[in-house]
């Protein structure tokens, strides 16, 4: 492993070569580029985030310098009870009212530079936009095609026949 | 230094995490579900506008947004397409930690309901008869618009919670509300139990009341 490094700011390019400067401190909520900054020590050229863009990066740098000071959730953390609550906080929330593009991007950015609670901010802002809607509902929300087959949604209405009519 | 390039990590396998019991709800072999994925429902880039939209994140992010759902929505979400039914079905790991799931459909068998209620399902599916609670009062309104032909009292419906005990005679419960009680039960007169009180003062037992009120019947 190289010497660990002291400088105070990184710079992130993204995919469509716009170059950002940000503090180590945020850009370490990465834990791809944590990783990546304690294994290379001094890093002095530009990291390419690939699959980001620069719009979704700034949204991604906010997110961080907000939550920089949160404490680092350990590896595999109590996985469950992580996931068994769609309450977000306010901040996030508003963070993530977005249209549906970025905020799927957001996610996929979170997911490619691995910050897992943004990850699981935009998977349970997803999933509260989902609660309560009917699948038709859902259907227009997301622009999902009704592919069923008349058979299929024969055997869909028979499961969920649970008591009968009189 | 060099230039440095980051290579893309590897998605976040959330399936091996949730998806390794076998289950009555699922193919069986949820490994090879991927492949069944891949083979059934080629990979969409991007939605009909080139936008980035739900069935263009990767798989592994889509369990996640299914684990952070309720068993109910996941219920509404698998009935949207014919992808996400086979998605969520295919991995009952994360349907049975969802909330609100119950294992068994059939928890009203020990109180001698009639069998016609619970017609014979080919294959398994997560269906309504595994919902056992709701998880918000919009999941409630939801259940009554979709399920509940028949509003009845609107009082009625909120009469109910988990801990009353005065379901547990309740045999049978219709489309309309209407209930059947044991015979000679203070419930009602009979066989047919119209418009009787029960102990928490609903008049119309409705469908949404029996689904929030299940748990006295375990």
């Amino acid at each position: 492993m190289a010497t660990p490094s002291t400088q105070a700011t990184v710079k992130l390019q993204s995919n469509d070569n716009v170059v950002i400067e940000v503090e180590r401190a945020i850009a370490e909520r990465s834990v791809l580029i944590k990783n990546m900054l304690e294994d290379c020590g001094e890093v002095t050229d530009a990291i390419p985030i690939s699959n980001v863009n620069e719009s979704i990066l700034r949204k991604v740098i906010e997110w961080c310098e907000h939550h920089k000071n949160d404490p680092v959730a350990a590896e595999n953390e109590n996985d469950d009870s992580r996931k068994k609550t769609t309450d977000i906080d306010e901040w996030d929330q508003k963070f993530m009212n977005v249209d549906q593009e970025m905020l799927f991007e957001i996610i996929l950015a979170a997911n490619f530079l691995d910050i897992k609670p943004l990850l699981d901010t935009g998977c349970k802002t997803v999933a509260n936009m989902i609660k309560g809607k009917s699948p038709e509902e859902i259907r227009k929300l997301f622009n999902i095609q009704n592919d069923f087959t008349p058979e299929e949604e024969e055997q869909i209405r028979r499961e969920n026949e649970w008591a009968e009519d009189r | 230094m060099g230039t440095l390039y980051l290579q893309h990590p590897p998605l976040r396998d959330t399936s091996s995490s949730h998806c390794t019991e076998p289950s009555n709800l699922s193919p069986g072999n949820e490994n090879g579900v991927l492949k069944i994925l891949m083979e059934e429902f080629p990979a969409h880039s991007t939605s009909h506008h080139g936008e980035t939209h739900i069935m263009s994140l990767p798989l592994e992010l889509r369990l996640e947004i299914f684990s952070h759902s309720s068993a109910f929505t996941l219920l509404n979400l698998s009935q949207t397409s014919s992808r996400f039914r086979f998605e969520i079905n295919a991995y009952p790991t994360i349907v049975r930690s969802s909330f609100g799931y119950c294992q068994s459909a059939d928890w009203r068998v020990g109180i001698s309901v009639k069998s016609a209620v619970y017609p014979q399902i080919a294959d398994p599916h997560l269906s309504i008869r595994n919902l056992y609670r709701l998880e918000s009062f919009e999941e409630t309104i939801l259940f009554r618009r979709l399920c509940a032909s028949d509003q009845g009292e609107p009082d009625c419906a909120m009469g109910h919670s988990l801990n009353d005990d005065c379901c547990a005679d309740v045999t049978h419960i219709f489309y309309d509300g209407y209930y059947e009680v044991e015979k000679d039960l203070f419930l009602g007169a009979g066989w047919w139990a119209i418009d009787c009180f029960c102990n928490s003062g609903g008049s119309l037992f409705q469908v949404c009341d029996a689904r929030v009120g299940q748990l006295v019947f375990t």
